[in-house]
């Protein structure tokens, strides 16, 4: 073995404690990666094959790409994370060796022997950390299928652990990577000391040279222990630094992946509410309306035949899409606002609507209501634009071609726009037509050459329904190339959307959780250390008079301190990606009504207190390793 | 024969008015076998030279030959690997590797060239220092005057041709500090090394064969004992 590979190991061996520390962190990082490559990449495949159940394969893969980015954006952060944590454990075993790296050189060792005794620990360590990583790993991806299907548990879905032998691959040879990045940079730093430096012992001094204003407030607030405190901080900032980004990318992914759940949890009781007793729901699609064989004349008569379904209520409705900006605008530009959704209803139920809004039966009528949902959860309607009555709204049919598979694809829009005048609006949902704030800023007409067609079912046996529904529709109907009929369990694709949301934010809060504590063994690494190191001040401290009431004073101020930075930063950001997420879902397309922010107050004060409570800890039980010593000893700078 | 040659020696440091000339101009040569005192007064610029002479540092100008070869043209890779087979260097803080025992840290400049010294020589030397029965001893585990020991016989292992020694007494007690300098003076003598101390102690220095005093960074005084 080399002298290198020696007094590694030797360091490693001597320094036992913090050894294990960053080993941990080390198996922690790797089990991560590998338990989120399985896990990420199973459950892609569980949820596309439900979705693709309902809605088809092309859909399916939608979700397992959703998935998958998803999995990554953590694979990412999960690597970032384990860079400044382990990268910091190195930094902090190579900073406290400096003056032996002083010695090594003045007594002859070159620039790649010191540089190699540092990449050796993490050499030794990767031997060790990887394989019982990925074992790690193996029981982290069990946990947390277990953990999500007892999430998952309201559900019919459950997620299955599965191993896959290219991403566990991959997954380790990324950890080598991450560790060989950080024990690398500061390996190549340990090499640049200069041994004079260390032979004059002055390596303490040294960093001491960048010399702290003295912080007034503080020492006023906390006498001279606190002075020395805010000193000690300014002083190790970059220690500090990592401490301070792994708590706050802690915080910020607690905070964001609560405002997921709540968030998601509110739209889904929201649409489970406007379901009302729908449990059943058939769609038809034909990208090419005048030639179709379906008509909405045709449409009313297939209704009729399925009401003749015992116990079935059925609603008929058809619409199609407009763009409000014109041939001359690209497809790709329209957002929501320029789309116009064009409605027609069977007669009656559109007499109802005419005589709601108090305008002759066969008038053109536009559902002038914006739903949003309060903090209690109970819909409000608003009034979001002025009187829009006698409005003639140009509205340019979207064209379809078919492309690949005869699947059919918006091409275009065509040049003669179609001219509706709107003569009444309805500015309030009746109670019994909740299922029209779907509808809400819709143009509803008499007559629709419409490409979509919905039926939808309150029965009491929906398959049952389903199955007749089919047969009923293939005698009336024969598809043509480029349309579609599915037919929709409603119960099925809710609890679908259910078990969509209970995986999502069960991958959040168990990956965010695992961030939270690799970003917690830097904590305590780094504050173990950092009392560690100075042990030499604290004897001197003790020797020219503090007592130990002051020396403890003085560490839970500092830890006070450092957590105090954490949170300032931490706790803003974090509100702020929660809010980001709460508008992304608030945009979301299914969700046909606005919710308010659920400021986390609880989550936050957990936070802080959490935060607070680690920091402290830590810094006790570090400072109560240090009593143990003798002044005079430590003093003497026997090593 | 002169086994170590100084022309010119400078250091400077800082600019402009903040300049400080830690040495200036210093020239002598040392023979071999010889045991030069460096005297000063604290801040003199007596471990610049030292450092200088051990090619831990680097000067602003001149040169420094050792066994005829110019240190500084060398480069840091190669400077290090002759550090370790022509010099042995004894600080007042003995530094040790904390982590070695005794034995591994006598032999540290052979394991830094990754050899394996002969085991008689590594016996003889800690029979020299009287620590045979401590070999497997981490530092921690010896006495200041134990590990100093220990450091002198690191200097020693390599039989490099100049002995550097920074007030290796300084830290020690009287006991201690005069076995030490015999230690270091036998070494002179037997193996005919040669031997530069810097010292505040006049009574050691009068046990040399030469007395260089250094003043702000000149040489003040250089004359010969016996």
């Amino acid at each position: 073995m080399s002298l290198s590979a020696k007094l590694a190991l030797q360091q490693l061996k001597t320094s036992h404690k913090k050894t294990m520390w960053t080993l941990f962190g080390i198996v922690l990082a790797v089990g991560m990666l590998v338990a989120i490559g399985n896990y990420g990449a199973s459950g892609a495949d569980t949820m596309s094959s439900i979705v693709a159940d309902i809605y088809g394969e092309a859909q399916g893969e939608g979700w397992a790409g959703f998935i998958s980015t998803f999995s990554v954006f953590f694979g990412v952060v999960i690597a970032a994370t384990a860079i400044i944590v382990v990268s910091n454990a190195f930094r902090v075993s190579a900073g406290e060796r400096t003056k032996q790296f002083g010695i090594l050189k003045s007594v002859g060792a070159t620039k790649k022997q010191i540089r190699m005794t540092v990449m050796y620990e993490g050499i030794f360590l990767s031997l060790v950390g990887l394989p019982l990583g990925f074992v790690a790993g193996l029981v982290l991806q069990f946990l947390a299928v277990l953990m999500t299907n007892q999430l998952m548990n309201t559900t019919a879905h459950q997620l299955s652990f599965s191993l896959y032998p290219g991403l566990s691959v991959i997954a380790i040879l990324g950890s080598f990577l991450i560790i060989a990045v950080s024990v690398y940079l500061p390996a190549r730093k340990a090499a640049k000391i200069s041994a004079i430096s260390a032979i004059r012992g002055a390596d303490e001094l040294k960093a001491k040279k960048v010399r702290p204003k003295n912080p007034r407030i503080i020492g006023k607030i906390f006498g001279f222990e606190g002075t020395l405190a805010a000193k000690q901080l300014k002083r190790s900032k970059r220690h500090f630094r990592a401490t301070v980004i792994s708590l706050c990318i802690s915080i910020i992914l607690i905070l964001a992946s609560a405002s997921l759940r709540t968030h998601m949890g509110v739209i889904l009781d929201g649409r489970t509410e406007q379901m009302g007793d729908m449990s059943a729901a058939m769609q038809f699609f034909t990208p090419f309306p005048d030639t179709s064989e379906i008509n909405f004349t045709s449409a009313m008569d297939i209704t009729q035949a399925l009401r003749e379904f015992p116990d079935a209520n059925v609603r008929l409705h058809a619409s199609s899409s407009y763009s409000l900006l014109g041939y001359t605008a690209n497809l790709a530009a329209h957002g929501f606002q320029d789309i116009a959704n064009v409605i027609v209803f069977e007669p009656e139920f559109h007499t109802e609507l005419a005589q709601l809004a108090g305008v002759p039966i066969d008038s053109n009528i536009i559902i002038n209501v914006e739903l949003e949902m309060d903090a209690a959860g109970n819909f409000i309607q608003h009034i979001p634009f002025s009187d829009r009555t006698g409005e003639i709204v140009a509205v340019y049919p979207f064209e379809y071609s078919l492309g690949r598979n005869n699947t059919p694809a918006m091409a275009g829009i065509a040049n003669e726009p179609l001219h509706i005048e709107i003569h009444g609006q309805i500015t309030h949902l009746p109670d019994n037509m909740l299922l029209l704030a779907d509808f809400t800023g819709s143009l509803i007409v008499p007559d629709l050459n419409a490409t979509h067609y919905f039926w939808q079912v309150a029965a009491t046996d929906p398959l049952g329904f389903l199955e007749y529904a089919e047969s009923v529709f293939n005698q009336h109907a024969t598809l043509q190339v480029g349309e579609v009929f599915v037919t929709l369990d409603v119960i099925d694709e809710l609890a679908m959307t259910v078990a969509m949301i209970d995986f999502m934010s069960a991958f959040t809060f168990i990956f965010s959780g695992m961030i939270a504590l690799l970003g917690l063994t830097n904590v305590i690494s780094t504050i173990a250390a950092s009392v560690q190191m100075r042990s030499k001040e604290f004897a001197v401290l003790s020797s020219v008079g503090m007592d130990k009431k002051g020396m403890g004073r003085m560490l839970s101020l500092e830890s006070v301190l450092s957590s105090a930075r954490a949170l300032i930063i931490g706790l803003p950001l974090g509100v702020l990606i929660a809010y980001l997420i709460y508008l992304g879902i608030d945009l979301l397309p299914f969700a046909p009504f606005t919710i308010p922010f659920n400021t986390p107050w609880e989550l936050i004060i957990a936070c802080a207190l959490g935060v607070f409570i680690t920091t402290f800890v830590i810094m006790k039980v570090s400072a109560a390793s240090l009593k143990k010593g003798n002044i005079i000893e430590t003093i003497r700078g026997v090593e | 024969m002169n086994i170590l040659q100084v022309e010119n020696l400078t250091k400077t440091y800082g600019k402009g008015e903040a300049q400080v000339n830690a040495l200036d101009e210093v020239s002598f040569s040392v023979e071999k076998g010889s045991f030069v005192a460096v005297v000063g007064a604290s801040g003199s610029g007596k471990s610049t030279l030292l450092h200088l002479l051990g090619g831990v540092d680097r000067p602003t100008s001149g040169k420094v030959h050792i066994d005829g070869q110019d240190i500084f043209t060398m480069n840091e890779s190669k400077l290090a690997i002759f550090r370790r087979r022509n010099l042995g260097i004894v600080y007042q803080f003995y530094n040790l590797i904390p982590t070695l025992t005794a034995e591994e840290n006598i032999m540290l400049p052979y394991l830094l060239d990754g050899r394996k010294p002969n085991g008689a020589t590594v016996n003889e030397l800690l029979e020299l220092i009287g620590l045979t029965d401590r070999a497997k001893h981490l530092p921690s585990e010896l006495s200041g005057g134990q590990q100093q020991r220990i450091s002198i016989a690191r200097a020693l292992i390599n039989s490099p041709s100049v002995i550097l020694a920074d007030e290796p007494t300084g830290n020690l007690d009287s006991k201690s500090g005069k076995d030490i300098l015999e230690l270091l003076i036998m070494a002179n003598k037997r193996y005919n090394q040669t031997l530069i101390m810097i010292t505040h102690d006049e009574k050691i220095a009068l046990q040399s064969d030469r007395i260089i005093t250094i003043s702000d960074g000149q040489i003040l005084l250089d004359e010969e004992v016996r």
